[in-house]
């Protein structure tokens, strides 16, 4: 009896204990690219002469890119920091709403330093060239 | 002299007309309500290039610059649903079939017939869908907001989940443009 009785509880609180991780794995936030440490640093102009294979390998990885804004769009709870010299060529970064504090008052010509995870490149003959991060932070 | 004259005024009229608008920080924004959980992210890097000289619109969204506040939910888009890996892409080349209604030199409000071709999951669909023009200080602004089902687009939701996701997705645009 007592053996059941032990059994019983060590079921309930295996599936309590996998409850509780797959509620927790349901819920997670994404990754906070502060807390990453970036895979490499480029500058805006040199990421920009990358060829699309290159790109292919940073998909997913968090990097630093270094640059001039060009635009920066706030929104509530959202922003969007360009780096670039023209329209053809930009980096995009989506800002984590985490972070949009520090990213409030970038207008254009700062000289920045943005990490985020690349998202990926849009070679496009029509819009021209875009390399696009999100989850971006003001990088330290 | 008088008729070079005519010629190069009817000439700059036409020029003054045929001009193309573009924006690289597009927003689209997707909404799913249903009984497991709500699914909602935005995209605020797509590219949306007007021409007005042959009506062309063209979209251009990376299926991976979608952000979400939940990462399982962000891996399931990537990995499970759209593939990203596979088709890194979704765009949409079409035409506004009223622009000669639209007056991008007058403030307001426009209605814009929009048809052409949608390209999701590596699927192609002829789609028509009405939107708004919003003209402010010659600057025009996109805004729709359509529904598409993820069958059409061979978006597979796996049997477990198959009734607790909606099969029906809202999409919203909004797009401001600037004269290039």
């Amino acid at each position: 009896m007592k053996n059941l009785r032990g059994i019983v509880f060590g079921i309930i609180i295996f599936l309590v204990i996998i409850g509780g991780i797959l509620f927790w794995r349901a819920n997670e936030k994404v990754s906070d690219s502060s807390d990453i440490e970036a895979v490499a640093r480029y500058r805006q102009d040199e990421l920009m002469l990358f060829s699309e294979s290159d790109l292919n390998n940073l998909r997913g990885k968090v990097i630093t890119v270094t640059g001039i804004v060009m635009s920066n769009e706030q929104e509530e709870n959202a922003a969007t920091v360009t780096l670039g010299m023209n329209t053809m060529e930009l980096i995009i970064c989506q800002i984590d709403n985490r972070h949009l504090a520090a990213t409030s008052k970038l207008t254009k010509g700062h000289f920045v330093t943005m990490k985020g995870v690349v998202s990926g490149h849009d070679f496009d003959e029509l819009m021209g060239k875009t390399i696009q991060l999100k989850n971006c932070v003001l990088s330290k | 002299m008088k008729q070079l004259l005519l010629i190069f005024i009817c000439f700059s009229s036409l020029q003054s007309h045929a001009d193309k608008y573009l924006t690289k920080t597009g927003k689209i924004s997707f909404y799913s309500d249903a009984p497991l959980e709500k699914i909602e992210a935005h995209n605020r890097a797509v590219g949306v290039l007007l021409n007005t000289e042959n009506s062309a619109l063209n979209f251009s969204v990376l299926i991976k610059s979608f952000v979400f506040q939940k990462k399982l939910m962000q891996e399931h888009f990537n990995e499970n649903y759209l593939e990203s890996n596979k088709y890194p892409k979704a765009k949409f080349d079409g035409t506004i079939s009223n622009l000669s209604s639209i007056n991008f030199e007058k403030d307001g409000s426009y209605k814009a017939q929009v048809s052409g071709k949608l390209t999701i999951h590596g699927v192609t669909r002829t789609v028509t869908e009405t939107g708004n023009i919003i003209i402010r200080n010659g600057q025009p602004s996109l805004k729709a907001s359509f529904n598409i089902s993820l069958t059409d687009y061979k978006v597979k939701i796996p049997s477990a989940v198959k009734n607790k996701i909606s099969n029906t997705v809202k999409i919203d645009i909004d797009a401001d443009l600037k004269k290039i």
